[in-house]
């Protein structure tokens, strides 16, 4: 098996994370185990964050060739990203997100923005957080068997989805 | 108009304040790490020129241009959680301040916006009602950056999803002579939160202040946020009384002998440095939400907490550069005057 981390070298050890409420077992060459554990930043109160990204980011194939693709724009390179762990810009998801998915998932977890949804999203975002708002609270009255108010949302959902 | 400081909330004995802060960055814009200062500038600008129609009724923003201030009135700045010392690093960037101090804007900081609200003793509803509002305003002048997954983009990936952190500053002196902080520092770390000494260093911090804060800002809605926040910090609260309890039991004498001493002092000192100051308000304060000590509002302690800084005493006289000796002077004068009313 190879180094989840790296993805060249063969992996000798396993780092176990528990991010809200999720846990995952990383599967990890000694180059990369040692760099992670080294930043294991929830469990130090302290901790830089410059500090951490050296030790979450650092590539250890900096020549790789997603490395040096930039940013159509801003202009950023992966590898800039990940050395400091800061964004360009709000074109950088769109233009790495598959390599940087992996990163963002070690810092929070398998997880997916739940939170607020600013004014100025597009339609179809809000209807479907509007949605998913809606789904929550049915599963809560349905338990408390309020089914005429369930009836209610199931219809609302309905008339969201179009 | 009175400051925020100038006041007490709910908790205030333990709890000194509350305090939220939302990163946002607008998308028209690269970030900072990749603008220029002539684009910063045209940022600066144009949020500027936004929050002068933010309605707030009596408590006016102030806009401070932090490129025309002197270093001590940039340091004063940070020693009052005003404004971040990041912030003051960068330069060429604008502070919007409410008249209460409640309120803090900053443009340009690692994100092109970063709203913060703070607010006496236990009410982050509070804190989050008006930085949400502030936060409602200024997006209908901007469009922000914004993702359906990641949710709100920020220059630094620890801060994706909501943007929100969300912090406590409480005085925990029971819980420090007890020993136990440092379990909690680990406990509350497992739980994808952070505390640390808020003057001073590490788990020796001054006057026993600590903030605690979350970390975790993808996957958990900022209501959920707050609401996790909030248990530790009742978890918190509740042994801290306990502490005090048990303490009180054990022996009432040295610790009434204590917060008196240290009162006593503080009435009559002539020259303190900001350190002893803290370290004797915390028995004060201690003093004062026990009951021990009554008299002293819990008011006049969190204003000589947030006015005793050395770069703030040295403008409130509005004479620069003055040796730390004379600090030490006229915080004692402050201390002593405030003290007296």
């Amino acid at each position: 098996m190879l180094c989840d981390h790296c993805g060249l070298n063969p992996a000798t050890a396993s780092l176990k994370q528990t991010i809200n409420g999720q846990t995952r077992v990383m599967h990890l060459c000694r180059d990369c185990a040692e760099q992670l554990q080294l930043s294991n930043f929830f469990s130090h109160p302290f901790f830089n964050t410059s500090d951490l990204f050296s030790g979450f980011f650092q590539q250890p194939d900096s020549k790789n060739k997603a490395g040096t693709r930039r940013c159509p724009k801003c202009g950023a390179t992966l590898h800039e990203i990940m050395s400091t762990g800061h964004l360009g810009c709000s074109g950088c998801i769109d233009a790495f997100g598959d390599e940087l998915l992996p990163t963002i998932r070690k810092i929070h977890g398998n997880a997916v923005h739940t939170g607020k949804v600013p004014q100025t999203a597009s339609v179809e975002i809000k209807t479907k957080r509007q949605i998913e708002l809606l789904e929550t609270e049915l599963k809560k009255v349905v338990a408390e068997q309020n089914f005429e108010k369930a009836a209610e949302l199931r219809d609302e959902i309905n008339r969201l989805k179009g | 108009m009175n400051k925020w400081y100038d006041a007490t909330g709910k908790n205030g004995g333990i709890i000194i304040s509350s305090r939220v802060r939302l990163a946002r960055n607008l998308n028209a814009y690269r970030f900072l790490d990749r603008m220029d200062a002539e684009q910063q500038q045209e940022l600066n600008r144009a949020v500027t020129d936004k929050l002068m129609e933010l309605n707030l009724g009596e408590n006016k923003l102030e806009f401070i241009w932090t490129d025309q201030l002197t270093d001590d009135q940039k340091k004063s700045l940070v020693e009052r959680h005003l404004a971040s010392p990041d912030f003051i690093r960068r330069g060429n960037n604008v502070l919007a301040l409410s008249e209460d101090n409640s309120i803090s804007i900053m443009v340009n900081e690692e994100d092109h916006l970063r709203i913060q609200v703070i607010v006496p003793g236990f009410d982050l509803e509070k804190a989050y009602e008006t930085a949400n509002q502030c936060d409602d305003f200024l997006n209908e002048g901007f469009e922000y950056a914004f993702d359906e997954h990641l949710g709100y983009l920020t220059t630094c990936m620890t801060n994706l999803g909501t943007g929100l952190r969300a912090s406590v500053m409480m005085h925990l002196p029971a819980l420090e002579a007890a020993g136990a902080l440092g379990s909690i520092i680990n406990t509350v770390s497992k739980l994808g939160l952070t505390i640390r000494g808020t003057f001073g260093e590490g788990s020796n911090a001054y006057g026993a202040v600590y903030q605690i804060s979350n970390q975790i800002t993808l996957g958990i809605s900022e209501e959920q946020a707050i609401e996790n926040l909030k248990n530790v910090v009742n978890q918190i609260l509740y042994s801290e009384n306990e502490a005090r309890k048990s303490l009180q039991a054990r022996n009432s004498l040295a610790l009434e002998d204590r917060v008196y001493r240290s009162y006593g002092i503080l009435k009559y000192v002539r020259s303190i440095t900001a350190e002893e100051l803290y370290k004797l308000l915390s028995d004060v304060r201690m003093g004062v939400s026990m009951g021990i000590l009554p008299g002293v509002q819990l008011e006049t302690l969190n204003h000589l907490l947030a006015n005793c800084g050395e770069s703030t005493l040295r403008i409130s006289e509005s004479e620069e550069g003055e040796a730390p000796l004379v600090c030490s002077r006229r915080r004692a004068e402050l201390v002593r005057a405030a003290l007296e009313k």
